[in-house]
């Protein structure tokens, strides 16, 4: 469809009034064209006035409701203690060497980004690239190295702070195939503890480290996770004590 | 709830909800609920409904807080557009017809019933309500029935009885129209005018 016939179609598509097959073509045309992108965000605009008036008083949202999304929120294997968000397709994306930015936390993120582009990197997820980054400029943050002791290539690397906020970055494992997912364990108090799944081909995950927790390991279990280890340990690094 | 959550700004907010704090998504949904809620309500009437539209868009926005991107609207603005495409999406769907069907067979059963909803539901911010009022018929019209009653502009062609092309330039031009009006009464709306 040539630009002016998408052009026409600009306002229906912001109120939600087109049939999916012509969204289509908008959203495909609206890809390549600036102009198109810049007209449909003042009919959202408005669209968003219009929704935002449907009534005299703001409805108050019922109390229950809350509590029900902040149920259905853990819905994930109930037996894994999970902190992660396995169906999460984000990326954690930061590639800046961490001995760059361990060496020169004076760096600005302005310039950590442009680093990062210039990796040529996928980066798309800039809210958790900045939130990697704000760890890895912290004085505070340490670094632990996951590694195996039989395949010296697979690797990963956690970053984490004294309160426990840590990222899973640059896995290196090769991606699983098939209904096998990687798992995240720690040692916590002489016991085994989920911190959960990463899926077949992790980029990179938040992770949530406690202070009773000694050792990191992954390993590889079938989709979904399981409570306890079922496969040897792939790779594994000790969390510095007294972190 | 944190009393820096309280004071946080919508995007500091979106900010911590990818890193995984649910109290921030609490409070968001404090502050964002009613409105998504209220738009659900009145596109889909029944309450159960709309419910599952705000969990729908709050569950969302959890899984994929990137999708908002501050630097393109309000958190508002993105949750009522999750909102309204969820909810016409279900007026769309089959089952949802048989149900409306259903029901407005049942209203038509009590006289005078439709008419009182209708009165409630004109009810609009004013400035919003003035320029919408202020758009000639042959816009306003077609305006409301796409985003107000979740009909395809197919749908309002045949309604309205006029060509599919020319619905499809009012409702555009209706929205022009009413941008450069709410610029003027101050909504503070940027962005180039189209
Ligand atoms: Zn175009």
């Amino acid at each position: 469809m040539t630009h002016d016939e998408i052009e026409e179609m600009l306002g229906v598509y912001a109120l939600d009034a087109l049939d999916a097959d012509e969204r289509q073509d908008v959203d495909d045309h609206l890809a390549t064209c600036p102009r198109c992108r810049a007209e449909l965000a003042a009919h959202r605009e408005v669209a968003a006035l219009l929704g935002n008036s449907t009534g005299d008083t703001p409805a108050a949202a019922p109390d229950d409701l809350w509590q029900r999304i902040a149920a259905s929120l853990q819905d994930e294997p109930p037996a894994l203690v999970s902190v992660l968000r396995p169906n999460s397709r984000r990326r954690l994306a930061l590639v800046v060497p961490l001995g760059v930015v361990a060496a020169g936390l004076m760096l600005t993120v302005g310039l950590l980004a442009a680093k990062v582009g210039s990796l040529g990197q996928q980066v798309n997820s800039l809210r958790h690239q900045a939130s990697v980054t704000s760890v890895l400029l912290n004085p505070a943050h340490r670094t632990v190295e996951l590694t195996s002791a039989t395949h010296p290539v697979w690797r990963a690397t956690v970053v984490v702070l004294p309160d426990g906020e840590g990222y899973l970055i640059n896995p290196s494992m090769p991606a699983l195939v098939g209904s096998q997912t990687f798992q995240l364990w720690a040692l916590s108090r002489g016991k085994v503890v989920s911190l959960g799944v990463l899926g077949s081909h992790p980029t990179g995950a938040p992770i949530r480290v406690e202070p009773t927790m000694t050792v990191l390991m992954i390993n590889e279990e079938p989709l979904g996770g399981t409570p306890a280890p079922t496969t040897p340990v792939l790779v594994q690094g000790n969390l510095p004590v007294g972190l | 709830m944190q009393p820096d959550l309280f004071n946080a700004s919508d995007a500091n907010l979106a900010f911590a909800i990818a890193r995984y704090r649910e109290d921030a998504l609490a409070e968001v949904y404090r502050r964002h609920a009613g409105a998504v809620f209220g738009l659900a309500r009145r596109l889909l009437r029944e309450r159960a409904a709309a419910e599952e539209v705000v969990q729908e868009v709050f569950v969302r926005l959890w899984n994929a807080p990137d999708r908002f991107d501050p630097a393109r609207g309000t958190l508002r603005s993105y949750l009522l557009a999750q909102a309204h495409g969820r909810a016409v999406d279900q007026l769309r769907s089959e089952v949802a017809r048989r149900r409306r069907e259903e029901r407005e067979a049942r209203e038509t059963a009590h006289a005078g019933y439709d008419v009182e909803r209708e009165v409630g539901d004109i009810i609009v911010a004013d400035q919003v309500r003035e320029a919408l009022g202020g758009l000639p018929d042959s816009e306003r019209r077609p305006i409301e029935l796409a985003y107000f009653r979740g009909h395809t502009y197919r749908e309002v062609a045949t309604i309205l009885g006029e060509p599919e092309g020319t619905v499809k330039s009012r409702i555009r031009n209706g929205l022009k129209r009413m941008h450069s009006q709410l610029i003027v009464s101050g909504l503070g709306l940027t962005g180039d005018q189209p």
